[in-house]
């Protein structure tokens, strides 16, 4: 992954043509203007609530589905940023997975997420909005909760003894849309 | 709509599809692609090849859940009739494990070697039989040979393209000759290996391997096609 100054930015899928950057903040104190925005569509972007992120490369999979469910038109919620925070979710249930996976108004943790064409990422103009302060996404290992991902995951003790919790977390987004768990 | 695998190398192309390898979003890929299958109508090709893509998905997912390691998967490609998954990077298959063991030792040298392989076969395969998952092509090709940072021993089960989900004695019983079989064919000393397998896969499957062992006598004395006759 290529890392500028905190931003990690990932290549998608080829069919798509697109690229998904990501960057994460700490001691945010205006979440809720934040999240007015993303929601009213000012600010093109999803944000993702970094408790319940293993690692980087879990939104870059739910991010590369979206923008391949939006190439052959079969995306299922309004925009490839809400579509992203769906993938994020094994449910089925949409407003359910937006609200577990976007943020609260009172959180000061969030990870930001564009999807954008090569060399055409949005994320200095979101940067500049957000008053917190931008960290490393290493610092991810730090904030998300263990526990948690495994029950919203579902994931058995016997699983992580053969797989990596990322890899169950990855495998189970790519298969979300058939697979109950 | 199906676009070229960019950067992407052919490994190998069988009957119902080819396999690609390469790099994608980041990873060492494995990308298996199914063959459009002109004869058939197109409406039920795709529906035909959907459900096996969905079905073989489900199996890799299912596997990790009942403890057994499979490919990661990175993404699924209905419309392009692909599935995206995790390349086992440093891995061999048992077949050629086995083979290199037997290079240059005695027997016994090579037993020592091959015995803690075959215990962890069948414990992988018990587990899979205990959660109902039917693998339908358990060769020693299909079985990965790696270790992991600590040398231990890691399998990673793969080519889940002819398994499905069920409770049926005689589709685990074929399960186990059709592994029978495969290293029956892998090297003639390889048969010592399946009595280790079965004391493993008793272990990990208890409470039914009284009725599949039954069975796999069963198939074994007859084949694996049950008799059309009468």
């Amino acid at each position: 992954m290529g890392e500028v100054t905190n931003i990690v930015t990932e290549k998608l899928d080829p069919t798509s043509g697109l690229y998904v950057s990501m960057a994460l903040f700490r001691n945010v104190k205006n979440s809720k203007v934040i999240k007015d925005k993303v929601v009213s569509g000012a600010l093109q972007c999803s944000i993702i609530k970094p408790s319940l992120i293993a690692h980087p490369f879990q939104v870059v999979v739910a991010a590369n589905k979206a923008a391949a469910s939006q190439v052959f038109g079969s995306m299922v919620t309004k925009s490839i940023y809400t579509e992203l925070l769906f993938n994020l979710s094994i449910s089925k249930n949409i407003s359910q997975s937006l609200m577990k996976f976007g943020i609260n108004e009172s959180d000061q943790d969030i990870l930001v997420a564009t999807i954008h064409a090569e060399d055409a990422s949005n994320m200095s103009e979101i940067m500049v909005q957000v008053e917190g302060q931008v960290v490393p996404l290493t610092d991810l290992q730090n904030i998300c909760d263990f526990n948690l991902l495994r029950k919203s995951y579902k994931i058995s003790e016997d699983e992580l003894k053969v797989t990596s919790l990322l890899d169950s977390i990855v495998s189970r987004i790519a298969t979300s849309d058939f697979v109950s768990h | 709509m199906s676009s070229e695998l960019e950067g992407f190398e052919m490994m190998k192309q069988g009957a119902e599809g080819r396999l690609f390898r390469g790099a994608y979003l980041g990873k060492p890929t494995v990308v298996k692609e199914r063959f459009k299958k002109m004869y058939r109508h197109p409406d039920l090709d795709e529906h035909l090849t959907k459900d096996r893509i969905k079905a073989e998905a489900r199996a890799i997912v299912r596997s990790k859940a009942a403890g057994v390691r499979t490919p990661c998967l990175y993404h699924v490609d209905f419309n392009q009739r692909r599935l995206y998954m995790e390349d086992i990077v440093g891995s061999v298959t048992v077949k050629k494990f086995i083979k290199d063991s037997l290079i240059g030792c005695s027997d016994e040298e090579a037993m020592v070697k091959i015995k803690p392989v075959a215990y962890e076969i069948g414990s992988i395969i018990g587990r899979l039989h205990a959660h109902h998952i039917i693998h339908g092509d358990l060769t020693t090709s299909n079985i990965l040979y790696s270790l992991s940072e600590s040398s231990k021993i890691v399998l990673t089960l793969i080519d889940f393209g002819l398994s499905h989900i069920d409770n049926s004695a005689e589709d685990k019983g074929v399960d186990l000759y059709v592994l029978e079989r495969a290293l029956l064919s892998t090297h003639s000393n390889a048969d010592k290996m399946f009595p280790i397998i079965l004391q493993a896969y008793k272990k990990a499957n208890s409470q039914e391997s009284k009725t599949i062992l039954a069975k796999f006598e069963e198939v074994r004395a007859r084949g694996r096609k049950r008799t059309m006759v009468g």
